[in-house]
């Protein structure tokens, strides 16, 4: 075995996950090679060290805030679109849409006066910060529980199974865009 | 000994599916440590880990009926809290690509938790822990959560690739590569 087919084995050697007749002959080229034998002492103090960090858990309130949440959830299903609430909780958030809404409604009448061609109008809008933000400042976990309605319980669900059930952590390689609306659809999914 | 505490994951989401609040509770105690730990090193903020980790939970109180004997239930709750923890990083990153700092989450944003903190281990250890969450933050985060679940919550192979959605020989390689990369970051970060 040379340095180079060592190097592929790092992971499973350090991992245990190497069979027999492979083992072997990793451990007979690591007697021979320091360079490969030195690679694996940093590999394995790195892995050490991630094996050792402290784990942090759970606070003591943990628990009660969640039955808060929770609690907050019924309270939702019984008044649902309480609307007072709503935007009391949201009011800033609320102001800073609408105030929003205002600027884009007006630059586009403006811009339409001095370029009729819109086309590029849409990408350089959605690469716009403001806009971001604006669409995150909703899905806040700590702002939502007030916004969850009683109804929408089955598009909730489906958001679910499409990002839990079906389609897991990972992203297909890239954030697509439509992977990442799911991301998003499965944090919106419960207003 | 709790009564709850003689059923399996699976036994106790069955129940809770058919009502019993105490089995929901069951499975809150057993996975809130570990689903904390794990958000945590993913966001580097102890109170938006708890805050997502809570969510998580959440979700799972008012969809459990989407969960499916198919997959184990940890599976299932990881990936939940994973997603929901990915959606929280990614719109921090939106929020801070056009500030001023744009290298990044800024190194003061890392908290080390007080109550974990040991002195000893630490000067044991070949790197600190705030150096250690300041590089896996900086990993691509197909890497970072290869490297969380596999190196920090310690889960097999198997059932990573079930909660990531790749076949275990993808994991192997994220493994890989993503080790390799946090072991480039230290060092860029020791030579600073
Ligand atoms: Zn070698």
């Amino acid at each position: 075995m040379d340095c180079y087919s060592f190097s592929n084995l790092l992971t499973d050697y350090l991992d245990n996950q190497l069979k027999l007749p492979l083992r072997r002959e990793a451990e007979t080229h690591l007697r021979e090679c320091p360079v490969c034998r030195r690679k694996v002492e940093e590999m394995a103090g790195l892995v050490d060290a991630l094996h050792a960090l402290p784990k942090v858990s759970a606070s003591d309130s943990f628990e009660a805030v969640l039955m808060e949440k929770i609690s907050h959830y019924h309270e939702n299903l019984q008044h649902p679109r309480n609307l007072r609430t709503l935007f009391s909780t949201h009011s800033r958030t609320f102001s800073a849409a609408a105030a929003l809404i205002l600027v884009m409604t007006g630059t586009l009448v403006i811009w339409r006066g001095y370029n009729p061609r819109l086309e590029n109008l849409p990408s350089a809008m959605n690469s716009a910060p403001v806009l971001s933000s604006m669409g995150s400042a909703n899905t806040t976990p700590s702002t939502q529980q007030s916004a969850m309605p009683s109804k929408g319980h089955t598009s909730s669900s489906m958001a679910l199974k499409d990002s839990s059930n079906n389609k897991n952590l990972d992203n297909r390689d890239g954030l697509g865009p439509e992977d990442f609306r799911n991301q998003i659809q499965l944090v919106n999914d419960r207003r | 000994m709790r009564e709850t505490a003689k059923y399996t994951d699976e036994e106790l989401i069955a129940l809770f599916q058919k009502g019993d609040e105490r089995a929901y509770l069951e499975l809150v105690r057993r996975y809130k440590d570990r689903l904390v730990n794990f958000v945590f090193r993913f966001v580097s903020s102890r109170e938006m880990a708890e805050d997502i980790v809570q969510d998580t939970f959440l979700k799972l109180y008012t969809s459990s009926h989407m969960y499916k004997e198919i997959a184990r239930f940890s599976t299932w709750i990881y990936t939940i809290a994973g997603n929901l923890a990915k959606t929280e990083l990614r719109k921090r990153k939106r929020r801070k690509i056009y500030s001023i700092h744009d290298m990044g989450i800024d190194d003061k944003e890392f908290e080390i938790p007080s109550d974990t903190y040991n002195p000893e281990r630490e000067s044991r250890s070949a790197y600190q822990e705030k150096e250690i969450q300041i590089a896996i933050s900086r990993l691509p985060e197909q890497f970072k959560t290869a490297i969380i679940l596999r190196d920090i919550q310690e889960l097999s192979y198997e059932e990573i690739s079930k909660i990531v959605g790749v076949p275990a020989g993808t994991v192997k390689s994220r493994i890989n590569r993503g080790r390799l990369k946090l072991q480039e970051i230290l060092k860029e970060l020791k030579s600073k």
